[in-house]
């Protein structure tokens, strides 16, 4: 709107007394001006200006509005009963059963009861019997029942987009794994998530003895690197630690959310409770030291909590090593927030020798990890309240810099079939490895998962896998135990389980 | 000037307004009665059924008991409508090959199950436990009535809310020794005014008309 300001300077003028005006537009009271005051609505906005159309559908909207009750009045439509035709045993109609089964997930399983109407299964709980549940289930098994009847599963497995049978996806490897007879499988590259399973690790370890130029490779983007990296640079060898939290007095977590996550979650809030509770007039509480970076619930719980930076975990890991004892911590000083905090948490850690805990977060380096084991070791913790058993992982390797090792081959082209049994690599791999692009140049790529993922629709072959609530297998429990994993349900979309396709 | 209204028009406007009170009245009436016919309620209605099972014949004729069928009604809400490997028990002995059969002896050797019509159909808000009724000493018949008089399955009362209230508040006109639930044509041995009580007291019935119990 252009205003001429000779003009408004001239009006002005001419005005004596209280007279307001919120801009320069409304003292030169152009007409466009006055149009702009004087419409509801600025030109071109959307305007319902047809009256009939107005008015007829506020009549309508008025009249469904107060028949919506009548839709009661219909009567009942039929509902039908279709009973069994030889009812299986010990179904009661209208009645749950329980099985018992397990989840394998992140490289351990959870034992789980699962409530089944009518041979579906509704709902999952932990099972009481099961070391690494003991009743409980944490919020990943709680969920997995919706990703059992998720709609969005793959249902159908694919060549090159189209549909193909089991049986052709067999034959076509036949040909391959045939040709790749005489190099030994030197151009196979199994590429899994973390094997938990000890049948599945045989099978593996099978197809490794028939083809032993092959490798298999896992790949967990939600793993335990760092807590198993740590175990080896403490022991030399793969193990993990097993906390007995009921036995400890004093409890250091460095980043760890051990009440949540990690190995044998469940069991430690459990245990920790345990220790909380003052029962007529014993009370031993533990007292629990916690230092995160990011508040969580095990924090949340702790008796002093100090925020730390995720980076300056280490050097004051490092400081409350060499206090309690650790030779070659090194000579860091912790950082400045800690200085107080950790005179009175030595005192304490000391004080409970062979009753202390040191717990490392997934989160940390492996030095950190490495760190805590030699702490717990020097507390003389280890054989008490600390016990190292061997990994429920199958095969532990650094997963890491076998995913690394794995792109570089696939760029180099010497991989020719690439087989990918579970998981999202294409999407969960460290982006700087450049993942999807060393795929590309594999010849054959075969992607067993639950979704047609990118993955999936990066491969030629897709075939749908199994939900572990439709299939039977196996898995090792945080602390070694195996679970048998067993079926509630066929397939829902006739997918097939890992073993099925290791065994084709 | 002259009246406008004759003076027979004072009678008239009274008889109308009295007209309109009856007339609304009459139709709520009305939409009450309907509300509570067998039209609405599909009470006394029979339902065609792939076969047309005879609880006269089964019951009457064969005497056999409620539950050799509907196994679950006393352990389960539901009372369990028999898989038809319970029909060819027997009529895989017997009538083995009559003509009204047949779609049982298919869904046996097909493995397909048969689809009946549910007659006793509650509204998919409406909780209810077969299992607790019958433990508390309620009789099949007195809801289902002389289901053993029924050559063909029909609903016997309204199932509606109404009809569920009456017994819960007063359990005491209904309920039965617990010997006497599966019983046909039950008449109790001594006064239902002195029984009653004494069973709602022994029993320790105590139902719930809290909307909450049957609206869960």
């Amino acid at each position: 709107m252009s205003t001429d300001i000779q003009a408004l300077r001239a009006k002005l003028q001419g005005t004596r007394g209280r007279e307001y005006w919120r801009s320069l537009e409304a003292v030169a009271e152009t007409p466009e001006f006055k149009e702009y005051l004087h419409r509801e609505f600025p030109q071109n906005a959307s305007e319902w200006l047809d009256p009939v159309g107005r008015r007829g559908f506020l009549k309508l909207m008025g009249a469904s509005l107060a028949l919506a009750g009548v839709t009661a009045c219909t009567r009942q439509p039929d509902e039908m009963i279709v009973p069994y035709v030889r009812q299986p045993e010990e179904l009661v109609p209208g009645k749950p059963l329980f099985f018992a089964t397990a989840m394998p997930f992140a490289g351990s399983g959870v034992g789980l009861l699962v409530e089944s109407h009518e041979g579906r299964p509704t709902k999952i709980e932990g099972n009481p019997d099961h070391p690494s549940s003991l009743g409980a289930t944490d919020l990943f098994a709680q969920a997995a029942i919706l990703g059992l009847y998720d709609p969005d599963r793959s249902q159908t497995i694919t060549h090159l987009g189209e549909i193909r049978s089991f049986d052709s996806f067999a034959a076509a490897m036949q040909t391959v794994l045939t040709a790749q007879q005489g190099t030994k499988g030197a151009g196979i590259r199994i590429l899994s998530e973390t094997v938990a399973s000890p049948t599945l690790g045989a099978q593996l370890q099978q197809f490794l003895t028939r083809f032993p130029q092959a490798k298999w490779v896992q790949w967990e983007p939600f793993g335990r690197h760092n807590a198993r990296e740590g175990s080896r640079l403490a022991f030399g060898d793969y193990a993990d630690p097993q906390y007995a939290i009921e036995k400890a007095d004093v409890i250091l977590s460095l980043d760890a959310d051990f009440l949540c996550f990690g190995n044998g979650g469940l069991k430690h809030a459990r245990a920790f409770a345990s220790r909380r509770r003052i029962d007529g007039d014993r009370a031993e509480l533990s007292r629990f030291y916690a230092v995160e970076s990011t508040p969580t619930n095990s924090g949340s719980k702790a008796d002093h909590r100090l925020p730390m930076k995720a980076s300056d975990v280490e050097s004051f890991a490092r400081a409350v090593a060499a206090a309690v004892g650790v030779a070659g911590a090194g000579s860091a000083t912790a950082p400045q927030a800690a200085q107080r905090w950790m005179g009175p948490l030595v005192k304490d850690l000391q004080a409970a020798r062979g009753r202390s805990i040191v717990i490392a977060g997934d989160g940390q380096p492996p030095v950190v990890h490495a760190l805590a084991h030699a702490m717990n070791a020097a507390l003389g913790n280890v054989g008490t309240t600390v016990t190292y058993t061997s990994t429920a992982e199958v095969r532990p390797t650094n997963q890491r810099a076998a995913l690394q090792e794995l792109v570089g081959e696939m760029n180099a082209g010497t991989v020719s079939l690439l087989v990918i049994l579970g998981g999202n690599p294409m999407y969960s791999a460290p982006a700087d490895l450049n993942f999807a692009e060393a795929m590309g140049k594999v010849a054959l790529r075969v992607h067993l998962g639950l979704y047609h993922d990118e993955t999936g629709a990066q491969c030629h072959w897709h075939i749908p896998e199994t939900h572990f609530l439709e299939m039977w297998s196996d898995v090792r429990g945080h602390d070694g135990t195996v679970s048998i994993v067993q079926p509630l349900i066929a397939p829902l979309y006739g997918g097939r389980s890992v073993h099925e396709v290791m065994a084709a | 000037m002259p009246q406008i209204f004759h003076r027979s028009a004072n009678t008239l406007s009274k008889v109308s307004l009295a007209g309109i009170l009856l007339l609304v009245g009459g139709l709520i009436g009305l939409a009450m009665l309907l509300g509570r016919s067998s039209y609405v309620t599909r009470a006394q209605e029979y339902v065609e059924q792939p076969v047309q099972f005879s609880h006269l014949h089964h019951v009457l004729d064969d005497g056999i008991d409620c539950r050799y069928c509907h196994t679950s009604v006393e352990t389960s809400s539901f009372a369990g409508i028999p898989p038809t490997k319970t029909c060819m028990n027997c009529h895989s002995q017997i009538w083995q090959s009559a003509p009204i059969l047949e779609p049982v002896r298919a869904s046996f050797r097909e493995d397909k199950p048969m689809t009946w019509v549910r007659v006793h159909d509650l509204p998919d808000f409406v909780y209810f436990n077969h299992s607790i009724h019958v433990k508390k000493g309620m009789g099949c018949e007195t809801c289902h009535g002389r289901i053993d008089q029924m050559p063909l399955t029909k609903q016997q009362n309204s199932l509606q809310m109404e009809w569920c209230t009456n017994c819960h508040r007063n359990p005491q006109d209904y309920v039965r020794p617990r010997e006497e639930v599966f019983t046909m044509g039950y008449r109790p041995r001594e006064d239902q005014a002195t029984l009653g009580p004494k069973l709602v007291k022994e029993y320790n019935i105590r139902p719930s008309t809290d909307c909450s119990t049957c609206h869960r």
